[in-house]
């Protein structure tokens, strides 16, 4: 569908990409910092991980790590299961899924399924619009605050 | 091998709490979100529409374990019947999808 320009495995330039509004970030579980860039979407930038990646500790509580500068040259890597991805602020699990890769939440129902993380990634996307409609137009007093916050996400994935 | 028809499911959804998705129709997909009585929940989960799906077999039913936050074994119970509404929502509070003490103030605050 488009929605990734770029090669994963692009040469990430130095520069502005901090500035820019994240959407995709690479919390790793193993290392703080590093640089990271899925590239871009229709919903928005996924530049991350410069200035801004974090930490999951072994209790899953996440907390923000300022990074060290990367080189120019740094080559953008796969994130590896485990990983948590912060996808509009929104902390998200990638795991294993019969021999795929899966993105999933820990509240919602949201998940995305393909053979490579952009495409899981995709997928993920494509459901989220798939529901879009229907929480964005309920009432918050009808729904719980975990959906509350699922309708939040979905308005900022869609506006 | 696991394999549940579609329409098996889609019944047993109902009756535990799902409710159909009364949005725009999706062609491929239908949708189905868990409702605790009054309050839609982040749970649901997708029926594909297509005639090569009228059965579920253990891929599809592994997809729906993750959206439904249920082991194989507790999907196939809550398919089966042998899991009902209330049954299925202690295990989402048991397994932090929904907080139970926030589900009540929402609750009580709805009834003021």
């Amino acid at each position: 569908m488009g929605y990734f320009e770029e090669d994963i495995l692009t040469p990430t330039v130095s520069g502005t990409q901090s500035k820019e509004s994240s959407f995709v970030r690479e919390a790793s579980t193993s290392q703080f910092g590093g640089d990271y860039r899925i590239g871009t979407s229709k919903v928005g930038n996924i530049y991350g991980g410069r200035g801004a990646a974090f930490s999951a500790v072994a209790e899953n509580k996440l907390r923000w790590k300022s990074t060290t500068p990367v080189p120019d040259t740094a080559i953008t890597r796969q994130p590896s299961i485990g990983t948590l991805l912060l996808l509009q602020d929104e902390p998200f699990l990638l795991g294993d899924f019969e021999g795929k890769k899966i993105i999933t939440h820990n509240q919602w129902s949201l998940i995305g399924i393909g053979e490579t993380v952009e495409e899981a990634i995709e997928a993920l996307i494509e459901e989220a619009e798939d529901v879009a409609e229907f929480y964005i137009t309920q009432s918050d007093d009808s729904l719980t605050v975990e959906a509350i916050a699922l309708k939040r996400f979905l308005e900022r994935l869609t506006a | 091998m696991a394999v549940r028809e579609r329409a098996v499911i889609a019944a047993s959804l109902n009756r535990k709490g799902f409710a159909l998705n009364p949005g725009k129709p999706n062609p491929d997909h239908a949708y189905y979100h868990f409702q605790h009585p009054g309050l839609t929940t982040a749970v649901f989960t997708k029926l594909s529409r297509g005639k090569e799906y009228k059965n579920y077999g253990d891929d599809l039913l592994a997809r729906m374990t993750k959206q439904l936050k249920l082991t194989t074994k507790e999907l196939l119970q809550l398919i089966d019947c042998t899991m009902d509404g209330d049954q299925y929502l202690k295990v989402l509070i048991k397994r932090g999808v929904i907080d139970a003490e926030k589900l009540l103030q929402k609750k009580s605050g709805d009834k003021k």
